[in-house]
C-alpha cells in the first residue's frame, strides 16, 4: 500500500529507475528488520518515509566520492535533449528532471523542497557547509527552471 | 506555465508529491529472497545456542557417567575385599581355635551372660532375631552372641573360643556343627541327639564339602583333639577360599527350609542349621554395610583476578591489514589488559583421591588501546569507512558527522577500549592430597568458551570535533574458543562442610579467538582464584 508512494520518493532521490529500485528494496528490508522499533509515536507512513530517505542518503554518501564536478551548462544541454515531452509538463517529466539533476543538487533540492528541511539541517546531514547547501539549491532551481522552459518550448513546437 | 516558474519548488512539490508509481515485481522478489536469507541466519543463530547447550549437557553427562561407573566399580571392590578379609580371618581363627582345643582340653567356666544367652537364644532362629533387633551392634557382635548359646549348650564353652568368635563369625561354620554333634549328647536329651545324627547325615543340604565334614565329625569320636586335628587338616588341605564361603552362604540359606520339611525333628534341626543361617545373615549384613558411599559433591563459587596477555600471530589469510596495523603495532598498542573470572565449580569424586570438576565460568576482559590513527578503506560492502584493527578483530567505523572519507584518509582514534565477555564450561581432573586440615589439589583441564559480548569503544578526533563510537560487532571474532588450564588449589578445611580455597592457575589458549583478521590472538593468563568450597 505504501510501496507506490515510497517508490516515488526513491525515484526522486535516485538518478534512474534501477537505483530507485535498489533504494526501495534496501529501505523495505530495514523496515521489516526494524519493525519492532516502531513505537507508534507518529504515523507509520512517516516512519517508513524517513527510512527511505535515510537509505537514499546513505547510498548517496557511499557513492559521493565518485561524483564528478558538474558544469551547469552541460546539464542544460542534457535537458535540451529530453524526449517525450507532451503538450503539458507531466509529473513523470518533472520527476525525470529531478532525477537528472547532479546527485548533490538532487539531494539538497529533495531535502529542502519535499522534506521541508532547513539548510542547517541539510548541511549537517550531508556533511557540507550551510553555504554549499544554499548554493546547491540555487543551482538546482536554475537547472530545473531551464529544463522546464525548454520542455515547454519543445511541447509547443510539437503542438504547432 | 510561466507563472509556475516563479515558484519552481511549489511546481515540483505539488506535481510530484501526490504521484504514485508501482514498483516492479522484481523488487518484491528480491525482498522476499533477502528476508528469507535473514530468517535463515536467525535460525542458524538459534541452533548455535542449542549447540552450545548440547555441548554443555554432554560434558555434564560425561562427567556423571564416569562418576557412576567409577563409584560402582569402587563399591564392588570393597565387597570383594570384605569377603577376602573374612576368609583370612576365618582361616586364622579356625587354626588357633583347633590348636587350643587340641592342647587344652580344660573346661572353662561359662560366663554368666553366655548362660543367659543360652536361655534366651537357645535356638539359632532366635539368635537371628536377636541379631535383627540389635541394629546398633555390628555384625561380628551379633555373630558372637549367637555363638555363645551354642557353646554354652555344649558341655563347656571355651572362653578363648568366645573371644575369638567375637572377632569373626566364620569360625562357626566349622566349630558349631562339630561340637554340637560331638557333644550335645551330654547336654541335650538323648532321643533328640539320636534323631539329630541321621537327618544331618542324610539331609540333602549336607552335600557340600563343609556340611559333609560336619556330618563326618558328628559320626566321629567325641574326642575334641582328634576332631580339631581333622578340622585343621581339612582347613589346610582345602582352605577356606572365597568360593567355599559363597557355597556355604548359599547352601545355608537354601538349606533351612529343606531341612525343616524333611526332618521330623524340626526343632532340633533348626538349632543345628541356625548357626549357618546366622553366618549367612551376618555375611549379608556385612555386604549391606559396605554398600557404595552416598552421593556427595563439592560446590565452589570463586572469583579470580587475572593477569592476561595475548599471544599474537600474523593471520596470512587476511588480505586486508595494512602494515601499520600488523602484529607488532597491535602488540605495542595493547599492553594494558584487565581481566577477571568468576563462576561456580562442581567437583564430583571418581575415586578416593580423584575427582572430576565442571561448572560454569564468566570471563570479562577489557583491553585498553593506545591512541592511534586509523585509515579509510573499502569495507566488505564496498563502502569507504575507517578500519579499526585490534587484537580481537577489526571493524569499520563511519563517522556520523563530516564528509564521507576517501580511501586512504585517516582519522585519530583515541581512548579506545575493547571488551570481550565469555561464558565457559570447564572440565578438569583433580587429585587431592590431604595434610591435616589442609588439602592440596592439583588440577588440569580444558574449557570451552562461548562469546557473549563484544564491544569496541573509541573516540574519533577530526580537527576539534570529537565523536564517540561504540561498535558491538567485531569482524573476525569467533563465537567459541578453547583453552586449557592447570593450577594447584590450596584448601583449608574450616569444618566438615566448608573449606577456603586459593588457587593459582594458568590458562593458555588452545585455539585462537579470531580468524581472518589482522592477527590471530591466543589469550593466555595467570590468575589467583579465591573461593569457598561447600561439601554436600
Amino acid at each position: 500500500m505504501l510501496a507506490p508512494k515510497m517508490f516515488v520518493i526513491c525515484l526522486r532521490y535516485s538518478k534512474n529507475r534501477e537505483e530507485a529500485e535498489e533504494t526501495l528494496q534496501e529501505g523495505f528490508m530495514k523496515v521489516f528488520e526494524n519493525l519492532q522499533q516502531f513505537k507508534f509515536a507518529g504515523s507509520f507512513e512517516g516512519w517508513v518515509r524517513k527510512i527511505m530517505v535515510n537509505c537514499a542518503l546513505q547510498k548517496f554518501r557511499s557513492k559521493s566520492h565518485l561524483h564528478a564536478v558538474v558544469n551547469i551548462d552541460d546539464v542544460k544541454t542534457e535537458y535540451g535533449d529530453t524526449e517525450n515531452i507532451s503538450s503539458q509538463l507531466g509529473t513523470k517529466e518533472l520527476l525525470q528532471m529531478v532525477q537528472l539533476l547532479p546527485a548533490a543538487y538532487r539531494m539538497v533540492f529533495n531535502l529542502y523542497v519535499f522534506e521541508g528541511m532547513k539548510h542547517r539541517e541539510i548541511a549537517e546531514m550531508l556533511g557540507i557547509s550551510e553555504g554549499t547547501s544554499k548554493s546547491n539549491l540555487s543551482d538546482a532551481r536554475t537547472i530545473l527552471k531551464k529544463a522546464v522552459v525548454n520542455s515547454a518550448q519543445i511541447a509547443k513546437q510539437n503542438i504547432n | 506555465m510561466s507563472e509556475n516558474l516563479h515558484d519552481i519548488d511549489k511546481l515540483f512539490r505539488d506535481s510530484i508529491e501526490g504521484h504514485e508509481e508501482m514498483p516492479p515485481d522484481k523488487v518484491w522478489d528480491a525482498l522476499d529472497n533477502n528476508l528469507d536469507k535473514s530468517n535463515v541466519i536467525q535460525i542458524k543463530r538459534k541452533y548455535n545456542n542449542l549447540k552450545r547447550l548440547a555441548i554443555a549437557l554432554l560434558l555434564l553427562l560425561l562427567g556423571t557417567v564416569i562418576y557412576e561407573i567409577q563409584s560402582k566399580k569402587t563399591g564392588r571392590e570393597e565387597v570383594v575385599n570384605n569377603s577376602g578379609s573374612d576368609k583370612n580371618a576365618g582361616d586364622k581363627n579356625t587354626t588357633v581355635n583347633t590348636t587350643q582345643n587340641g592342647s587344652t582340653d580344660k573346661v572353662n567356666e561359662v560366663p554368666e551372660d553366655a548362660v543367659k544367652n543360652t536361655n534366651s537364644a537357645a535356638s539359632g532362629n532366635r539368635g537371628v532375631n536377636n541379631a535383627g533387633k540389635d541394629s546398633g551392634a555390628d555384625a561380628d557382635k551379633n555373630a558372637a552372641n549367637n555363638t555363645i548359646p551354642m557353646q554354652s549348650g555344649q558341655k563347656a564353652g571355651q572362653k578363648t573360643e568366645t573371644e575369638l568368635s567375637q572377632k569373626n563369625n566364620l569360625k562357626l561354620k566349622v566349630r558349631n556343627p562339630k561340637t554340637e554333634n560331638g557333644e550335645n549328647v551330654a547336654n541335650e536329651n538323648a532321643p533328640l541327639q539320636q534323631g539329630n545324627k541321621s537327618p544331618i547325615k542324610k539331609s540333602s543340604i549336607l552335600k557340600t564339602r563343609i556340611t559333609i565334614k560336619n556330618a563326618t565329625a558328628a559320626e566321629g569320636t567325641n574326642d575334641e583333639e582328634s576332631t580339631a586335628a581333622k578340622d585343621k587338616r581339612r582347613n589346610n588341605v582345602n582352605g577356606t577360599g572365597l568360593n567355599e564361603l559363597r557355597a556355604l552362604q548359599n547352601e545355608a540359606v537354601e538349606g533351612v527350609p529343606v531341612v525343616l520339611q524333611k526332618t521330623a525333628m524340626a526343632k532340633v534341626e533348626v538349632k543345628r542349621i541356625s548357626p549357618e543361617a546366622n553366618i549367612s545373615y551376618t555375611l549379608a549384613k556385612n555386604k549391606n554395610s559396605k554398600t557404595p558411599k552416598p552421593f556427595h559433591f563439592n560446590i565452589t563459587p570463586f572469583y579470580a583476578p587475572q593477569f592476561s596477555y595475548n599471544r599474537l600471530e600474523d593471520d596470512h589469510r587476511d588480505p586486508g591489514p595494512q602494515p601499520r596495523n600488523g602484529r607488532e603495532q597491535i602488540k605495542e598498542d595493547e599492553q594494558h589488559e584487565k581481566s577477571s573470572a568468576l563462576g561456580v565449580l562442581v567437583q564430583l569424586p571418581i575415586g578416593k583421591k580423584w575427582s572430576l570438576q565442571s561448572g560454569i565460568t564468566y570471563l570479562n576482559k577489557e583491553i585498553s588501546i593506545e591512541p592511534k590513527k586509523i585509515y579509510a578503506k573499502l569495507d566488505n560492502d564496498g563502502k569507504v569507512k575507517y578500519r579499526f584493527d585490534c587484537s580481537s578483530g577489526y571493524t569499520y567505523i563511519s563517522p556520523k558527522t563530516g564528509n564521507t572519507p576517501a580511501v586512504g584518509d585517516s582519522v585519530s582514534a583515541s581512548a579506545s577500549s575493547n571488551t570481550l565477555q565469555y561464558i565457559g564450561v570447564p572440565l578438569a581432573v583433580n587429585y587431592t592430597f590431604t595434610l591435616g586440615k589442609f588439602s592440596i589439589v592439583p588440577t588440569a583441564g580444558a574449557t570451552i568458551n562461548f562469546l557473549t559480548r563484544q564491544r569496541i569503544e573509541t573516540e574519533l578526533v577530526q580537527g576539534t570535533s570529537k565523536e564517540k563510537q561504540t561498535i558491538s560487532t567485531i569482524q573476525g571474532l569467533k563465537r567459541t574458543y578453547f583453552n586449557a588450564f592447570t593450577g594447584i588449589s590450596l584448601e583449608y578445611n574450616l569444618n566438615k562442610r566448608i573449606a577456603l580455597s586459593i588457587t593459582p592457575a594458568s590458562n593458555f589458549a588452545l585455539s585462537s579467538i579470531n580468524k581472518d583478521a589482522a592477527v590471530k590472538s591466543y589469550p593466555n593468563s595467570f590468575g589467583l582464584a579465591g573461593g569457598i568450597k561447600i561439601k554436600f
